[in-house]
């Protein structure tokens, strides 16, 4: 008993040190920089990479030397990261670099499968670190223990850089008051590339001893990066201390779920989380004070470069374009644009959901799939247990993810920001996870095989038998379907304007401005969010719903953390804040990615760059290009109240805080 | 008094975003004076300290100081210049040891320290007994004294103080007002925001009322004591 406890304990502490040193960038440079750097993972396996690289023409025992080049590189890639990415965007809000570190993920990854063979590889190892020493029944391999001395020495290391060195003094300091550290004299943006580098060249080094302990892939990074997130949450962001309690917490609590219950293994940590976060809503070690105001939300133009009527006239027409689509289908072009417009509409109808919530609240909401995969789910049991009517199917389907969202809305409102983001993706994760193990939803393998009719209480049709003509064009089974998919767009996109024309909507929109104000009028904040989360859940709910109706199947997949990452994306994209600019931004996400997989198999690479440029050169979304390009174009400046793009009219990088402003504007 | 002032602010606006806060804002302080800025709740008392520190930029007119100007300077650089801000929520580091704090403050500010880490904690004998503790764990006066510490250790030849007083008992308002005059005569010039009109008659050499974001009157201590028709309109208080 004892030596298998030991034996927990070595397997532990060996991943435990992995997340330690891979939490302890990502912490330190959310805390001092304000940036959730998702690109950290795929950091983690450039560094594995570079191992393989600098070791295969010398053997295992260039191990040694790789162990300190590679991360030395891997750091000299995060400086340049730091300086012509993640640079241009400080002062703005936090949601940018979101879209920019998603970006350089798929930049990053591509580029692995481009230069390295996708299969697992294994690193070789020095023959010193090879086989294994047994004491008292125990019986560990010289590697792992060889990880554990190390991956301590490196923390103490670093913990003594920061405790001990004028550069740790300025860089934790700058995780607590960034611009009192400028007020004393001190150019702190001199001293992030620095951070940024140490960040990368600590996550290359936990990719090394990890690709060592398993193997080298390039999916690496993706499935490290979600509990290194869970890791600096629960320790709290920008807590050196935080990072290493919690990855060799997370590290242990992993090894033993697996050894005892495995069912548990992949929700566990999620479950920890949320519960840390409940009851200390800044993690173990984490203060408030670090928490900066939201800043600048980046809305499109309010108001906008066209005068309201033509706006309508134009989204007249784009709906009658679209409307148009499937009578050309099979005879202009191939029937495949049919199924492509209707994915671009069911993830519009999702990107819409989430901009309710995340453009017209501040909530952002990191784990928007779940409310998708309830949808989808949700359709899929229905029509195999409940009824195969698809509008019962769908009313659940609204239903169900209304209810989650009430729920995960009442447990989570009360932590903000980034804090939010997390629970809402750590509730995403433990769904996901259950998916996979739960029986009744099929598993890893989900749910497929599915029929339905269009009709109610078994009187009604099925798509594919019946076909309504017009002329000579026949339209039928899907191309049908596209109609419904499209009614349901477009009398969301009617609901959710109605709604934040009324009165409803007004506090929603004072809670974006000033939530504080907001509470100070005497506004209940959260009811209101709660209730916008509500509304945001439910049409995602729908719109996953839709999927699994017309795909006719349901897997985990769905809610994978990557889907929640593209429908940011979709949101930003397009113009956060502004309803239809996200179902533009579906269509550009959707439209570039047919068109780039049509010239290159590296498609992804292309359309991670294109997001880089995009979130550096145009911050303010797709819908502020007209009014960006008017001066250049009509030789007058755009109309619209509010032409220039926030950040630049804003002389202020960082606001002050809300208790500042009060007091300076009050007007008594 | 020199000629040239050390600070001199002439006709500033500046405001937040498309509030205008400040308009045609002017004021000087020479060398070695203790300065104070009255007024109501909202007149722009902080917005002149935060635009002089160059936190806002003004939109119009100039801040110069040692006769240089300084408007378009950003906080960083001001610091460098020899100036220090104090703000009214102090904004000590929480985490960080009452000695790191200052010891941060050396790494700032000007390149030479007229009072090392030591020096300071020396004369600021509550803070010595607390120099290893966390910031967090101080008293509101423990960290108003912090911060005025941490300014003198940065180098600063001016110090501008937001509401130093506010929220502290009575006697640490007094404990505070001696470390002002303290440094006063360490040759440390000071300009002072305060709504406690006592203190600014009791401290500064001349006193600066701002309403509406403008400066309506300027006079010593013993003109403003004496002006009650301003002591009504304008503070409300009644001599």
């Amino acid at each position: 008993m004892a030596s298998e406890l030991l034996q927990l304990l070595v397997d532990g502490l060996t991943i435990g040190v992995v997340y330690v040193l891979l939490a302890a960038g990502l912490s330190v440079i959310f805390g001092v920089m304000n940036v959730i750097n998702f690109a950290h993972g795929e950091l983690f396996a450039l560094g594995a990479y570079f191992a393989l690289a600098l070791i295969a023409p010398f053997g295992g025992s260039a191990f040694f030397v790789a162990l300190f080049v590679a991360p030395l590189l891997v750091g000299i890639i995060g400086v340049g990261i730091e300086r012509f990415t993640v640079r241009p965007l400080y002062g703005r809000n936090p949601l940018y670099h979101i879209l920019l570190t998603f970006g350089l993920v798929l930049v990053i990854n591509d580029l692995i499968y481009l230069i390295w063979e996708p299969g697992s590889v294994t690193l070789p190892l020095p023959a010193v670190l090879s086989g294994s020493i047994t004491v008292l029944d125990v019986t560990a391999s010289v590697y792992n223990l060889f990880i554990i001395v190390f991956g301590a020495l490196m923390a103490v290391a670093v913990w003594a850089m920061f405790e001990f060195t004028k550069y740790g003094l300025i860089v934790r300091a700058g995780a607590q008051d960034r611009q009192m550290v400028r007020n004393l004299g001190i150019d702190i943006d001199r001293y992030y590339s620095l951070v940024f580098g140490m960040g990368a060249a600590l996550a290359a080094f936990a990719g090394i001893i990890l690709g060592g302990y398993q193997t080298v892939n390039p999916t690496m990074g993706m499935s490290v990066i979600i509990p290194a997130f869970v890791i600096v949450v629960l320790g709290g962001l920008g807590s050196f201390r935080g990072a290493v309690v919690g990855g060799l917490f997370v590290g242990l609590v992993q090894t033993a779920l697996r050894t005892y219950a495995p069912i548990f293994e992949g929700t566990g940590i999620f479950v920890l989380m949320i519960g840390v976060l409940l009851v200390r809503p800044h993690g173990l070690f984490g203060t408030d004070a670090g928490e900066e105001h939201a800043g600048n939300l980046l809305s499109g133009p309010r108001g906008g470069f066209l005068d309201p009527q033509t706006r309508t006239r134009l989204g007249l027409a784009m709906v009658g374009l679209l409307a148009l689509v499937p009578l050309g289908a099979g005879t202009l072009y191939s029937t495949y644009a049919v199924t492509l417009v209707i994915e671009i509409i069911i993830w519009g109808l999702f990107a819409l959901s989430l901009d309710f919530v995340m453009g017209y609240t501040g909530l952002v909401s990191l784990g928007h799939a779940l409310f998708y995969g309830l949808g989808a789910y949700a359709v899929a049991l229905g029509l195999s247990h409940v009824s195969q009517s698809a509008f019962v199917v769908l009313a659940l389907a609204i239903v169900i993810s209304a209810v989650i969202a009430w729920g995960i809305g009442f447990l989570s409102i009360r932590v903000s920001g980034v804090y939010f983001a997390m629970i809402t993706l750590g509730f995403a994760e433990l769904f996901y996870n259950l998916l996979g193990q739960l029986e009744f939803t099929g598993g890893s393998d989900g749910l497929f095989g599915l029929s339905t009719y269009y009709g109610l209480a078994g009187v009604g049709v099925e798509l594919d038998e019946i076909a309504v003509f017009l002329g000579p064009v026949a339209i039928t089974g899907q191309s049908l379907f596209y109609y419904i998919a499209l009614a349901a767009l477009v009398a969301s996109f009617l609901l959710t304007r109605r709604m934040l024309n009324s009165p409803f909507g007004a506090v929603l929109k004072s809670i974006r401005e000033n939530e504080q104000r907001a509470t100070f009028i005497g506004y209940e904040t959260t009811v209101y969010k709660r209730r916008a989360f509500v509304v945001s859940g439910a049409l995602a709910g729908l719109a996953g719903g839709l999927f699994t109706l017309n795909a006719g199947y349901a897997t985990p997949s769905l809610v994978d953390w990557l889907n929640s990452g593209e429908v940011i994306v979709m949101v930003i994209l397009g113009g956060m804040g502004t309803l239809y600019g996200p179902v533009i931004g579906s269509g550009i996400f959707f439209g570039l990615e047919e068109l780039l997989t049509g010239f290159t198999d590296r498609w992804r690479l292309v359309l991670g760059t294109i997001f880089v440029l995009f979130v550096i050169l145009l911050p303010g979304g797709l819908v502020s290009l007209p009014s960006r390009l008017a001066p250049a174009l009509l030789g007058a400046p755009g109309r619209g109240p509010n032409p220039e793009p926030e950040p630049e009219s804003n002389p202020d990088p960082e606001p002050a805080t809300d208790v500042d402003d009060a007091h300076t504007r009050g007007d008594d | 008094m020199s000629a040239d002032p050390l600070l001199s602010v002439d006709s500033v606006d500046a405001g937040y975003g498309d509030t205008q806060v400040l308009r045609d804002l002017s004021l000087s302080v020479d060398a070695g004076e203790i300065v104070s800025l009255v007024g109501r709740n909202g007149a722009g008392k902080t917005t002149t300290l935060r635009t002089i520190m160059g936190i806002l930029q003004p939109t119009s007119g100039h801040v110069t100081y040692n006769g240089a100007d300084i408007s378009a300077l950003d906080a960083t650089e001001t610091a460098r210049q020899g100036l220090a801000l104090v703000p009214e929520e102090r904004r000590i580091f929480p985490d960080l040891t009452v000695t790191e704090n200052l010891e941060l403050a050396a790494h700032g500010g000007t390149a030479d320290d007229s009072l090392s880490v030591a020096e300071a904690l020396e004369m600021f004998e509550n803070l010595r007994e607390r120099a290893g503790n966390s910031g967090s764990s101080l008293s509101g006066g423990e960290q108003q004294m912090l911060a005025i510490a941490r300014a003198l250790v940065s180098g600063a030849d001016l110090v501008l103080l937001d509401e130093p007083t506010e929220g502290l008992a009575p006697y640490i308002v007094q404990d505070v007002m001696d470390i002002v005059a303290a440094l006063n005569e360490r040759g440390i010039t000071v300009l002072l925001v305060e709504q406690n009109v006592q203190v600014c008659l009791e401290l500064a050499d001349r006193n600066y009322l701002v309403d509406q974001g403008q400066v309506v009157y300027e006079g010593t201590a013993a003109e403003l004591e004496a002006n009650e028709d301003v002591l009504d309109r304008y503070l409300g208080v009644t001599a």
